[in-house]
């Protein structure tokens, strides 16, 4: 599927991984890809940041995933995470419950690096970026393209938000950055041309 | 303040936010308890179709998660 990808567009999916790796998160979605686009100083950051899509409203619109125990809000609830704590320190030892063993023998079981897999919301935005490129005519994917398939799925927390953002006028200038297509072509329901190797 | 009074006032929480919250650290503190009852099962023999027994789950699905 990457082959048609500009070297451009593969940052964008590189830098994606890179963003949910440092975030924590366990899958990659839209909002990573957004996070990959925005995070760099060019026309496309530039044209989303006109929109309100910066790194700021990505991250408070779809925040890391935490890891973390949150003891106010089970106080909230009625937990008490120290009386649990104590227990459990009785019965496995000091720092028992702090510890995340769970999430280290996840790496160890993969000592090139935690495997992250991709949300089914970035897939479909992949797809569409690939679609759009299909319909438009245009011989490759571009970082637009990605991001134009961020929107157009509306999926996932990075779609949700440029979705909430798009005045209509999002669409056009995405469009604009992508440029004229070679030959311009309606489109309609086209079948893809590229292999998924 | 009574502990009942406390819970409601924290259910009733106009955020929804903290309960979200809670419900995920409610799974994390769930997590952590697992493996470690998990591994203390392992060591005194427990099968792992046993454990998963107890946990209502697969015994793939509990293998795969702490083998």
């Amino acid at each position: 599927m990457f082959e048609r990808f500009t070297s451009d567009a593969r940052n964008v999916v590189t830098g994606a991984v890179e963003a949910a790796t440092q975030r924590g998160d366990r899958t990659i979605g839209t909002q990573h890809l957004l996070l990959a686009i925005t995070q760099r100083d060019d026309r496309l950051s530039a044209v989303l940041a006109r929109h309100g899509i910066t790194t700021a409203a990505i991250t408070s619109a779809a925040p890391a995933e935490t890891h973390e125990i949150d003891e106010d809000a089970l106080r909230s609830v009625g937990i008490d995470v120290d009386e649990i704590r104590r227990r459990t320190e009785d019965a496995f030892g000091a720092g028992a419950l702090d510890v995340d063993r769970t999430e280290r023998s996840r790496r160890r079981a993969s000592p090139l690096g935690r495997h992250i897999p991709f949300g089914k919301d970035a897939k479909q935005a992949l797809e569409n970026s690939l679609r759009a490129a299909v319909n438009r005519g245009d011989k490759e994917i571009t970082a637009a393209h990605l991001a134009l398939g961020v929107l157009s799925g509306s999926a996932g927390k990075g779609g949700r938000l440029m979705a909430s953002r798009a005045n209509g006028e999002l669409r056009a200038d995405l469009i604009a950055v992508i440029g004229v297509p070679p030959e311009a072509d309606d489109g309609g329901d086209t079948t893809y041309g590229v292999g998924t190797g | 303040m009574s502990i009942t009074t406390e819970v409601a006032s924290g259910v009733d929480s106009p955020d929804p936010g903290v309960g979200l919250r809670a419900v995920a650290s409610l799974r994390i503190l769930a997590d952590r308890l697992e493996h470690l009852h998990v591994r203390r099962a392992r060591g005194l023999g427990w099968s792992w179709q046993e454990i998963a027994d107890v946990l209502g789950v697969s015994k793939q699905a509990v293998h795969k998660k702490h083998r």
